[in-house]
């Protein structure tokens, strides 16, 4: 699993931009599934099984990065955010331009601090104060960049102790990585159930991929798999959540059925988790597939991590395992009793 | 390469041993005397050819680096540290560290944006509200990792770019190291000593022992120096462009240059077609500050490889300048070091 996690933080896919990581997650989960498919907007979709309840599991593939808006005089390019990029990152930040003709490796600059002015100095340095060093002056850059060129970041992943592993992107590659074990799981159980395994795109920007695969698809029921605040410095009561378990997700966006399932199967099965209580529409793919179509039970579980959206997002490797096989086997028990559930 | 392999290197300042190792061996086999002081700066005389009187010149650059030291370790496993030499928190947030002599890995990470009040975004983070995080559960099993008084470095990865363009962490001032050990394998009409200090960045406390064991008519010091060229940065406080040649300084915040000497080094490049440029904006401050009094009045001057970022795990140099600054205090000793 380190594997896969470092070689798929790697790979570009800014919102609308996601083919960069299409082909590594068809190959990934094309062992495990009868069918895999990428629709008009670069969702790929996995399908294990073909009997049974009908179940759309959902990851996003997309990461949250800059777009170029202007190459200037002296070669350095400005540039918006594409997501919910905090700009305090992103002082000395590496980075890649996805550039017509290939990756260009750039440095994010800023007016060094013995510059600014005392008042200056306490502020976080916004988005039109800095830019990307590309190492070209004007017109060579002009020649290589484009305005509207996409722009990930360049971050190594790094296994930590504890069992803890720190990258960018783990929002949300790491619950692929629970998807791809759940799809495992499955292919092996031979389960009376088919499952999506929806990777999708443009999540940091509104779910826009999620929506129309559950448009598309249109389940019995959902799966959503995101991460989630994990404790860490700063963080409040009620906000965040310990690295050693996952979360299952209770609230309104939440079918209370669901819920009370994926709570049985985990303790039958002494997986761990800790429960989140989310008041509002959550900030997830289970947002848009609750409500696609005439609406989808759905169901959320969520990784905790440290620093999200930064380039060195924290979590435990064993919850992305224990989210996988918790997945697999509510599943698997819904299959079971399927004849039998009622929703109200 | 050379400066690839010291770059690498981890030498914060008081911690410079893997730094100065490396050198030692290159050196033992091209100077006639090594020898280390108890500060744990490297000295390294090499006789000048010929017989009769001769002049003796001496360069010096730093071996260490600007890092980050351990100074304690909370109870949820996170550790809190203090900086060594001059480095902007701002740059310190999202990036991966190495701790300790056996390199454990950790990141630095903040609040998500999520959890942050717009006051919070407005805020600048300080080093008092960063933590480097190992991954330990809690004290205890940080414990078994590291422990307060750990070295800390960047974990930054050598990339080259651009138009000739480094980005590495410690080019300031491996930079200086590497021109010193490519002239220390040449034959000069010269005495040549060449010092490597330590704790140039805690306020050139190396440089002040070093003093002691230099007796030359003049001593150059090869850095890194800042570089503000791109984005919103007025002309005047650019200091100096990266690409535009090897740096010679007039004056800085530590010390005013011997004029002769300046003169000298700028006749030199010219008559070389060495690239050069002057450093226009009286900023930083190196080892000169110090080798200039500590014993006895010195000649001294400063040939400068111009660094972008310089304090920061991206700090970004052009080859063609750091091949500038070798040619010009090469040329500079194969005239004699006359000034």
């Amino acid at each position: 699993m380190e594997k896969f996690l470092t070689e798929i933080v790697r790979l570009p896919g800014v919102p609308g931009y996601e083919r960069g990581v299409n082909q590594y997650v068809k190959e990934a989960f094309r062992p495990y599934a009868d069918e895999v498919t990428v629709d008009a907007m670069y969702n790929v979709i996995a399908r294990v099984g073909s009997a049974g309840p009908r179940v759309m599991i959902s990851a996003h593939q997309d990461e949250i990065g800059l777009a170029v808006t202007e190459i200037e005089q002296d070669g350095c390019l400005r540039f918006t955010r594409n997501g919910g990029v905090d700009p305090r990152i992103l002082p000395g930040m590496e980075v890649e331009v996805q550039a017509q003709n290939g990756p260009l490796y750039g440095v994010i600059g800023a007016k060094p601090p013995h510059l600014l002015s005392e008042e200056d100095r306490r502020q976080t340095l916004q988005f039109e104060n800095l830019y990307i060093d590309i190492g070209y002056g004007a017109e060579t850059a002009r020649k290589l960049v484009r305005v509207g060129d996409p722009v990930v970041f360049r971050a190594k992943a790094q296994a930590l102790s504890g069992g803890c592993f720190a990258a960018k992107t783990m929002d949300d590659r790491a619950s692929i990585a629970s998807m791809l074990i759940a799809a495992e799981e499955m292919s092996r159980m031979k389960l009376d159930s088919t499952a999506y395994f929806v990777s999708s795109v443009q999540e940091e920007i509104g779910l826009k991929g999620a929506a129309t695969a559950a448009y598309a698809l249109n389940p019995d029921y959902a799966i959503a798999i995101d991460v989630t605040h994990g404790e860490g410095p700063g963080t409040g009561k009620w906000e965040a959540f310990p690295l050693e378990k996952m979360t299952i997700v209770c609230g309104p966006n939440i079918h209370p059925t669901l819920y009370r399932r994926a709570e049985e199967c985990a303790k039958k099965h002494h997986i761990p988790f800790a429960k989140e209580v989310c008041s509002t529409p959550t900030g997830t793919d289970a947002n848009a597939i609750q409500v696609a179509r005439d609406g989808i039970p759905t169901l959320l579980l969520s990784i905790p991590l440290r620093y999200m959206h930064t380039t060195v997002e924290t979590l435990k490797l064993d919850v992305i395992r224990d989210v996988g096989r918790l997945t697999a086997l509510l599943i698997q028990e819904i299959a079971r009793d399927w004849e039998e559930l009622k929703w109200y | 390469m050379v400066l690839k392999e010291l770059c690498a290197l981890r030498g914060v300042s008081g911690a410079e041993a893997p730094v100065r190792d490396y050198i030692l061996e290159k050196v033992r086999k091209t100077a006639d005397h090594v020898c280390v002081d108890r500060m744990g700066n490297v000295i390294a005389f090499k006789r000048g050819a010929g017989a009769g009187p001769r002049r003796h010149i001496a360069f010096a650059a730093h071996m260490d680096e600007v890092g980050l030291i351990v100074v304690g370790i909370n109870d949820n496993g996170l550790l809190s540290y203090e900086t060594i030499g001059g480095i902007d928190s701002r740059v310190l947030v999202s990036k991966c560290v190495l701790v300790g002599e056996n390199a454990v890995p950790g990141v630095i990470g903040a609040k998500a944006i999520h959890l942050q009040s717009a006051e919070e975004r407005r805020r600048v983070l300080g080093h008092g509200d960063l933590y480097i995080d190992i991954g330990a559960k809690d004290k205890k099993a940080a414990e078994e990792l590291v422990s307060p008084g750990d070295y800390v470095s960047f974990d930054s990865e050598w990339v080259e770019f651009g138009e000739g363009l480094v980005k590495s962490k410690a080019l300031d001032d491996r930079v200086g190291c590497m021109t010193m050990l490519s002239l220390l394998e040449e034959e000069y009409p010269c005495d040549l000593t060449c010092v490597f200090t330590v704790q140039e960045e805690t306020g050139l406390r190396g440089a002040k022992t070093a003093a002691c064991a230099v007796n030359a008519d003049a001593v150059i010091v090869l850095e890194g120096t800042t570089s503000n060229d791109l984005g919103d940065v007025e002309d005047h406080l650019k200091v100096c462009r990266v690409g535009a040649g090897a740096v010679i300084s007039f004056m800085d915040k530590a010390s005013i240059g011997a004029r002769r000497l300046f003169e000298a080094l700028k006749n030199t490049a010219r008559e070389g077609n060495i690239s050069w440029q002057l450093k226009k904006y009286v900023s930083g401050g190196n080892d000169t500050g110090a080798l200039q009094t500590n014993a006895g009045a010195r000649a001294t001057g400063v040939i400068s490889v111009p660094c972008r970022y310089i304090q920061s795990h991206s700090s970004v140099a052009s080859f063609a300048d750091i091949e500038a600054q070798y040619l010009l205090a090469h040329r500079f000793l194969s005239q004699g070091g006359e000034f």
